[in-house]
């Protein structure tokens, strides 16, 4: 039939050639779109924590800052307290501290706290089993 | 809630804090006090410049707000006064650990002109009110 198309009828040629462009297009792009459908799935089932994914950030930056000894999240309820444990107050490890902290300010929802504590001849144990606030 | 005030009650109010702090700066034992005083001082600096720049709005929590005052107040200064975010911030952290943690002004008096520095640090917030 395509041959018949193409030597006789050259309009009928190009009108097959058309509708074959476009269904396999159209195949590709359904092919396409199935294969992101189960990735995006896959994303939202994931049980991501957004406390978490800041925490691994902070956690990070924090980690070449020599002056800190320890980080911490301590969950309460629907908030979470992020504490940055020093030995004692030192403007090097602070401003540098702060920094960071200013860096990541704006993807801090207001649930989050953050704090630096110096710890002087305590362990951070003693500081999360004290009572809140 | 408070009632509305001007730039003028902010820094009238800044310069009794820091005259508070710089006194108790002076003493032996108030080492805590003092970084509490300054940490206030600090903020009525912060709230005068709000309102000499017309931005106090930004320093005011709404009913149903839900974002704290403090967390409003920590991104006016690191938006509009980045350069004394670092010594507000610490400010706030230490002013927090003086007034809840009953052994912090013990542990602090080890470090010998520490609150001063603080103090010496928080003053520069006084250029924001020429």
């Amino acid at each position: 039939m395509q041959r018949l198309a193409n030597s006789n009828f050259p309009f009928a040629a190009f009108i097959y050639t058309c509708f074959n462009t476009v269904f396999s297009m159209q195949n590709s792009i359904l092919d396409y779109l199935s294969k992101e459908k189960s990735r995006f799935e896959m994303l939202l089932s994931m049980p991501i924590d957004p406390t978490g994914v800041l925490a691994a950030v902070f956690s990070k930056e924090l980690h070449d800052i020599s002056g800190v000894v320890d980080f911490r999240v301590v969950k309460r309820d629907r908030r979470a307290n992020f504490l940055v444990f020093v030995r004692e107050p030192d403007w090097k490890t602070e401003e540098q501290i702060y920094n960071t902290y200013a860096d990541l300010l704006d993807s801090l929802p207001d649930t989050i706290d953050f704090q630096v504590i110096e710890l002087f001849d305590r362990q951070p144990e003693d500081i999360i089993s004290a009572p809140a606030e | 809630m408070y009632p509305k005030h001007t730039a003028n009650d902010h820094i009238r109010k800044s310069d009794h804090d820091c005259k508070l702090a710089e006194s108790l700066s002076e003493g032996q034992d108030f080492y805590d006090w003092t970084i509490i005083c300054t940490f206030y001082f600090a903020i009525h600096c912060i709230e005068a410049y709000a309102h000499k720049t017309g931005r106090e709005w930004q320093l005011q929590q709404d009913v149903g707000d839900e974002e704290s005052i403090h967390r409003k107040r920590e991104r006016f200064v690191k938006q509009y006064l980045s350069d004394y975010f670092g010594i507000y911030r610490n400010l706030y952290d230490k002013s927090r650990q003086s007034r809840y943690d009953p052994t912090y002004y013990e542990n602090i008096k080890k470090l010998v002109g520490y609150h001063k520095r603080l103090l010496q640090e928080a003053m520069k917030l006084k250029s924001l009110l020429v």
